[in-house]
């Protein structure tokens, strides 16, 4: 037998470890490339790096969709995470992206209710705005030599530091403790992000602020923000207007205002 | 190595001791931390990592270079690393030699290389594409392993020893590591030691491990093991003052008994140097 090349040993390691993760597939050719006793030896060794293949891997997916695992249970996370790494086998040096499609895996998986892959977009959101790039955001009194007249076209920046998630149920409820998947499906609108003290937050948002939220990321002017409370009495938009405004000062989630020439 | 400062005996800096380095109570000689866990574009770590650098020098530590890999070396992941070297300012810059990804997917793992000529020859010339972009020499670290290759033709630390020279880099010697090796393929550990090069070792690891069956694995999750300890006697026998650091990863004890196991090794250098120059 001619001796096998270094791409060679590293493909038959690989088929032997990674390409079913969890199950026996270890290649016989990969077999007669390792010293041992025998046959068993030589398996066993080899399955010290397939076992730690699947459970390093398991853990990291834990430990970032730790709701998503408590949900559903020991073994049927197990099975998730073998059909997941099959279909998605880490593409990044760093293990952190390993979860990016975790959502979208469970969301095409027949077996698992729907809510989860809801619940998993929500977990890895809240794993991206953790990562998110610094930004100083504005507080109250940045505001106050705001002159009334400039506050129509004045333009909000978001922070990087957050994201906006629509969801098909409440995952708001099944994230802070649900004990159950058989949730009732209700069009849910969250935002996630991080806070100046680097604690990661989600809030439900109604409606008006889900609309709202998305004008201000868009780069829309004060006073199309506004115009999201424009079915109420004009006493009451201003009201909520403000109200919102506040919130998200209060929150941290505004970057800077432009004050538009 | 010449070109690198003796920073003494320093500690794997862990998410669970960051409350140390904002309370400035994490007094180490030195912090170690994992490269990758700081490729991020901002919040907590990065800013902990900030803080920790005022406090002590730190070393950037990888794990998933793949520089025994056989795809091409991910540019991206060169510039991330770059980046962190900018910003922080590291003593030295080191990873494993081993290899951890196929056709672009990544395993996190370190995994053993064959002892070859031909790996030899890959490795260094990779070691050296990467000291060149990153305009400076780096260290590479022998690791723990359960298999050996049938197609292996030399020893180990021959192999370790032949990649260093042929790339002029640096070693990261990790003692427990050679331990394990030692244990799980029956070599003697103090023929390993005296078949590295002096010149080339610019830092030692300890660690604990634990056994599963007939191996011992490198789980880092126990005290620096007494068998470890006599090593590292012999290390720095052979070696002499070398920065140290202790490594611990799970099941992670308080930050005052990972200082005081750093703190151990200290002592054992200072017995060893001092018995050696007596005896002079």
């Amino acid at each position: 037998m001619p001796t096998p090349s270094l791409c060679e040993v590293q493909r038959l390691f690989w088929e032997s470890v990674a390409v079913q993760p969890g199950r026996d597939s270890i290649a016989p050719a990969f077999v007669r490339l390792v010293r041992g006793y025998d046959d068993s030896d030589r398996k066993s060794r080899i399955a010290v790096y397939a076992d730690a293949y699947f459970l390093r891997l398991r853990d990291v997916l834990r430990e970032d969709f730790p709701r998503v695992a408590a949900l559903v249970g020991p073994e049927q996370f197990d099975e998730i995470v073998k059909g997941y790494l099959e279909s998605f086998p880490s593409r990044w040096p760093s293990v952190r992206h390993l979860g990016h499609a975790l959502s979208e895996f469970l969301r095409h998986r027949t077996e698992t209710p729907k809510c989860l892959a809801d619940l998993a977009e929500l977990e890895w959101a809240r794993i991206e705005v953790f990562d998110a790039p610094d930004a100083e955001c504005v507080t109250i009194e940045d505001f106050i030599s705001v002159p009334a007249h400039a506050w129509p076209a004045l333009h909000f920046s978001a922070i990087p530091a957050i994201k906006t998630l629509r969801a098909q149920y409440p995952v708001h409820h099944l994230w802070s403790g649900g004990k159950s998947l058989g949730v009732t499906a209700a069009e849910t609108s969250l935002r996630i992000w991080r806070a100046n003290d680097c604690r990661v937050f989600h809030a439900l948002m109604d409606k008006r602020e889900s609309a709202a939220i998305q004008k201000m990321i868009s780069g829309a002017p004060f006073a199309a923000i506004c115009e999201t409370f424009a079915d109420l009495p004009e006493a009451g938009a201003a009201q909520e207007s403000a109200a919102l405004l506040v919130r998200w000062i209060e929150d941290g989630i505004i970057l800077r205002i432009d004050q538009a020439a | 190595m010449s070109f690198l400062p003796l920073l003494g005996h320093g500690v794997g800096l862990r998410t669970i001791h960051y409350p140390h380095v904002l309370d400035r109570t994490a007094r180490a000689a030195w912090f170690e931390v994992i490269s990758e866990n700081f490729m991020i574009a901002g919040g907590r770590p990065l800013q902990i990592l900030e803080k920790a650098r005022e406090l002590a020098p730190v070393v950037l530590h990888g794990v998933s270079l793949n520089i025994g890999g056989t795809d091409p070396l991910r540019e991206d992941y060169l510039a991330e690393l770059e980046l962190l070297i900018r910003r922080f300012d590291p003593a030295w810059v080191s990873d494993h030699l081993c290899w951890g990804a196929v056709g672009g997917t990544f395993a996190h793992d370190l995994l053993p290389l064959p002892c070859t000529e031909e790996a030899v020859a890959h490795v260094a010339a990779r070691i050296r594409q990467v000291q060149d972009r990153l305009g400076r020499r780096i260290l590479m670290e022998n690791i723990s392993s359960y298999l050996t290759y049938s197609v292996s033709s030399m020893p180990e630390w021959v192999f370790v020893s032949a990649v260093a020279e042929e790339a002029d880099c640096g070693i990261l010697l990790d003692v427990n590591n050679i331990y394990v090796n030692a244990i799980n393929h029956g070599f003697s550990p103090l023929e390993y030691l005296s078949g590295i090069p002096r010149e080339r070792v610019g830092q030692i690891h300890l660690a604990g491990h634990s056994s599963s069956g007939d191996l011992l694995i490198d789980t880092h999750d126990h005290p620096v093991p007494t068998p470890v300890w006599r090593l590292y006697r012999e290390a720095v026998r052979r070696f002499g003052r070398v920065s140290t650091l202790v490594e611990w990863d799970d099941q992670i004890p308080p930050f005052e008994e990972l200082l005081a196991e750093a703190n151990r090794a200290r002592e054992i250098e200072a017995e060893v140097l001092n018995a050696n120059s007596i005896s002079l």
